[in-house]
């Protein structure tokens, strides 16, 4: 028995990459930037599904590193003058290292203790940016450097590097999970002494996790704020970011590629839909995800999953082996 | 050669003592049984020799190195392969991902690691599962996993704690002729109440009770010391747990 499925991923993958390098030659301005935000939102819900499904990682407080990313990107490239584009691979690091920082603090507290705790310190991150000048206090940043670019190549630029992150949380993440340290991190997920008495080093493989989930998570907030070409600290370090990311992935399905794609397609027609209401429809939101919950804790792609079996991205890693039936 | 050495050993919880003073060995290609009764302190001593639990006293040897204060982890890396009483899989995974993920990380580096999960799955009798997820076989299969991921690791030093336990006598039989091919190439320390499978595989027993040695040598003069005997009370010795 072959395995066809790494091939067909690998044609998908080829297929994305065309169609998203073409896109912005044929798209209009207006809709290349809702797609930016699309793609961003996707990307911070993609990463706390892998920190939450993956690395077995629940975290209340990710909003701190889409704060983190974006301010990183704006102080430097004001102060410094550098062209921000260029700086989206060190948000990566900078908000990488920062979760590197707080690991040995945060890894020490367990559950509920754990996911409050960076939520914690996202406010007082917040509460120190607000109230600095070289952070724009309370009223933030512009981003000084695009002013002088040409419009179309920001927004061709914007828009590549938000497609570069929407295809590695989709790509990215499929084969970072079949990979070698994909098997550990789903080891430690499931159980880390039976992980321990395999030789697997628990708490840095964890680590290594929680630092890659959270870099992206920061590369992808500095992209969404160098889109909008502002950043305050009431918006970046919003907790309603951290409504968005698990709704999106609680209604798609919690520790599948497919999941949040579907719940981000989801999130965005009901915010269309439901658009003038304020605040209304984050309670919506809410309400839906708890209604989802209800049913099935592995979310609509999940149910979806179980009825047909379908699977499009599945990590499985088929044994070869001559089996009953395939289960 | 020893591979495991164990010196004056010694745990309590409170006022339970899960080891009293426990010293003993197991050479390369030996089999040391360790019976005893319901919370004498077996899976403790379990636990200790593969780092979970910290001794109060005593010194761990593996492979003439000392890891008496050594992380579960770099004692596997160093030889120790153990299975758990009550079945540990990754449950998300597939059988054959757990035994995979052993093969992968466990013990010698290199590639083969599926060849050698598929070869072990099939030693186990797991092979028609393997592409079940773990968490949803039946208890039986999960303990033959907790054997075949111990396997993959190839240990130097393999712990069993009441593999035997809820099998019919055919897959009693089945298993025991399984750890004897294993044997030569392994020392072995085996949690056994099923003792007439042990005594079978067992070249020494050590009795314990309340944590602290109460008989030990060939497996028949065990089992028949009068200490044992009465501990057991007879028939009870072949009930499983
Ligand atoms: N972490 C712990 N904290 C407190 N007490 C413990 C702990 N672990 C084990 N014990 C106690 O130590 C005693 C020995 O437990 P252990 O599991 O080692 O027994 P055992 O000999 O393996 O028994 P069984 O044959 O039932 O498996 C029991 O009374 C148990 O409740
Ligand atoms: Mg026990």
């Amino acid at each position: 028995m072959t395995d066809l499925r790494p091939k067909l991923v690998a044609l998908a993958a080829a297929l994305a990459a065309a169609a998203l390098i073409a896109a912005p030659h044929v798209a209009g301005e207006g809709n290349l930037r809702y797609v930016v935000e699309i793609f961003c939102v996707f990307a911070f819900a993609q990463s706390w599904n892998f920190l939450a499904g993956y690395v077995g990682l629940m975290s209340f407080g990710q909003q701190l590193f889409i704060g983190l990313g974006a301010y990183f990107v704006f102080t430097i490239s004001n102060t410094l003058g550098v062209n921000p584009f260029l700086m989206v691979p060190l948000a990566f690091v900078f908000s990488g290292a920062f979760a590197a920082l707080i690991s040995p603090l945060v890894f020490r507290l367990r559950d509920a203790y754990f996911a409050i705790s960076i939520w914690v310190i996202a406010e007082i991150v917040r509460l120190f940016i607000a109230q600095r000048d070289i952070f724009g206090s309370v009223s933030g940043l512009p981003l000084i450097a695009t002013r002088g670019m040409d419009r179309g190549l920001v927004s061709m630029w914007t828009f590549y590097l938000a497609a570069l992150l929407a295809f590695l949380a989709v790509f990215g993440l499929y084969y970072l999970a079949r990979s070698r340290f994909g098997l550990a991190l789903a080891a430690v997920r499931d159980n880390e002494d039976t992980a321990a008495s395999i030789g697997i080093n628990v708490w840095w493989t964890r680590f290594a996790g929680f630092v890659i989930g959270c870099g992206f998570t920061g590369a992808a907030g500095a992209v969404y704020y160098m889109s909008v070409f502002q950043v305050q600290p009431g918006g970046a370090f919003d907790p309603n970011w951290m409504v968005i990311m698990l709704f999106i992935v609680i209604i798609g399905g919690v520790g599948t590629v497919e999941g949040p794609i579907l719940g981000t397609a989801i999130y965005f027609l009901l915010r269309a839909f439901f658009s003038g209401t304020g605040n209304l429809y984050l309670m919506l939101l809410g309400a839906a995800a708890i209604a989802v919950m209800m049913v099935s804790s592995r979310g609509i792609w999940g149910v979806f999953h179980d009825r047909t079996g379908i699977d499009l991205f599945g990590v499985r890693r088929a044994s070869g082996m001559d089996t009953e039936h395939k289960g | 050669m020893q591979v495991l050495s164990v010196r004056n050993l010694n745990r309590r919880f409170g006022a339970i003592t899960v080891a009293q003073d426990l010293s003993f060995d197991a050479a390369m290609g030996e089999c040391l049984g360790i019976i005893g009764p319901n919370g004498a302190g077996k899976t403790s001593i379990f636990n200790m020799l593969t780092g979970n639990l910290k001794p109060q006293d005593g010194t761990i040897t593996l492979d003439g190195r000392d890891v008496t204060g050594a992380s579960p982890h770099s004692r596997t890396l160093a030889g120790l392969g153990r299975t758990y009483q009550v079945p540990q899989p990754f449950g998300q995974l597939t059988a054959y991902e757990n035994v995979l993920a052993a093969a992968a990380f466990g013990g010698k580096a290199g590639d083969g690691a599926e060849a050698r999960a598929r070869s072990v799955l099939d030693r186990t009798g797991l092979a028609a599962r393997a592409d079940k997820p773990a968490g949803s076989l039946p208890l039986l299969d999960r303990k033959r996993l907790e054997l075949a991921r111990a396997m993959a690791l190839q240990p130097r030093l393999l712990l069993l704690d009441e593999i035997a336990g809820g099998l019919t006598e055919a897959e009693v039989g089945e298993l025991v002729a399984l750890i004897r091919e294993l044997k030569p190439d392994v020392a072995m320390v085996w949690i056994e109440h099923v003792t007439h499978a042990l005594s079978a595989v067992a070249d020494r027993i050590l009795a314990i009770n309340f944590g602290a040695e109460i008989a030990s040598g060939l497996p028949d003069a065990v089992m028949r010391d009068p200490a044992v005997l009465e501990i057991y009370m007879g028939a009870v010795i072949d009930v499983p747990a």
